[in-house]
């Protein structure tokens, strides 16, 4: 995600709306990806993301500059997105991609000839198992590269709860994996 | 360090790099002597972790910026109020529960306070229309009390 400078922040936040699209050009794909792979869904993911940019268009005025921006929107998108996905709880089990993600979850994208999109259906099948909870840090941790400490921050949870939840997310994936295909 | 230990470090620290030297040593030698939890850390890194990794990145739609873009329309960033001010700005900016019971109060209010008025001054139409009417009696012409009603029967007998 690309740096925002504070005068941009600004006057963005006197209602100049050129600056206002600086921040989106600069942050939505951010704010895209986290919100598509915390709700495991493209179509909840343009929702969140809209609401995203209203929630930060009507309080830039309130943002004090006490954390960075960055932290401010990355706790926002993660929020958003996980008050998103408790309220559909959607069940990927009922899609008709569901078995063939299962089926893909023994093969390596490079055995499998049809990388990305088989990998796409890997992940969603993964994604699925985890609690919305999980799923934030993992994305957090392995699909943006946030260290521990921006998570923790990020999430306003402390190091050894990132810690935990990445460990029992994995522990999760594994026995479901081992479940499934061995 | 036994495997238990050595397997919480490969879900946690040593998968994300966070180990100093000494400890990631420590795991990389136990690792080579011990078949198990290598194949622990080969299984961690193939599903919990290269899959995330190589997932696609992905940008939002462009039609997504022209609808915030609408939502947000004319209206201004909220300006940061506090205190007394931000009371004050539920009576300019007022929501709609809020205009509406407002309202209502007032309509309340001014039926109650203006009821004695209204009812005085119908009593006082009344009486100054039947004042009017007993002095317009008195005010024929030269002086007489004639009262002209316009019939031929009144005609005759006058």
């Amino acid at each position: 995600m690309q740096d925002i400078s504070d005068k941009i922040i600004n006057l963005a936040a006197a209602g100049d709306m050129d600056s206002f699209h600086q921040i989106y050009k600069a942050t939505s794909g951010f704010v895209y990806n986290v919100a598509h792979r915390v709700t495991n869904s493209r179509e909840d993911a343009e929702d969140v993301t809209q609401e995203v940019f209203l929630k930060i268009h009507k309080n830039l005025n309130n943002f004090q500059f006490r954390s960075s921006f960055k932290t401010w929107l990355y706790r926002i998108t993660v929020n958003t997105a996980i008050n998103a996905t408790k309220k559909t709880s959607k069940d990927l089990s009922r899609r008709a991609d569901f078995d063939k993600a299962i089926q893909s979850l023994g093969a390596t994208p490079q055995e499998s000839g049809v990388d990305k999109e088989a990998n796409e259906l890997k992940v969603k099948a993964l994604l699925d198992k985890l609690n919305p909870d999980q799923r934030a840090c993992v994305v957090l941790r392995e699909m943006q590269n946030l260290s521990y400490e921006e998570i923790a921050r990020t999430l306003k949870i402390n190091l050894n709860t990132v810690r935990s939840r990445l460990k029992r997310a994995r522990e999760t994936l594994l026995a479901f994996a081992n479940k499934e295909v061995i | 360090m036994n495997c238990e230990k050595i397997k919480e470090l490969i879900l946690t620290d040593f998968s994300d790099n966070r180990l100093d030297e000494k400890l990631k040593s420590q795991v990389n030698a136990h690792l080579s002597s011990c078949a198990g939890c290598r194949e622990f850390a080969q299984s961690v890194n193939k599903i919990a972790i290269e899959p995330f990794k190589s997932a696609q990145k992905e940008n939002p739609p462009d039609y997504l910026w022209y609808r915030i873009k609408e939502r947000i329309g004319g209206e201004k960033p909220q300006p940061a109020l506090s205190g007394v001010f931000e009371g004050l700005q539920m009576f300019f900016h007022p929501k709609p529960a809020f205009a509406l019971a407002t309202i209502a109060v007032v309509i309340i209010i001014a039926s109650v306070m203006f009821r004695p008025y209204l009812r005085n001054k119908q009593a006082n139409l009344y009486l100054n229309e039947q004042i009017d009417f007993v002095s317009s009696l008195g005010q024929n012409g030269n002086g007489s009390s004639e009262i002209n009603f316009g019939t031929s029967v009144e005609e005759f007998l006058l």
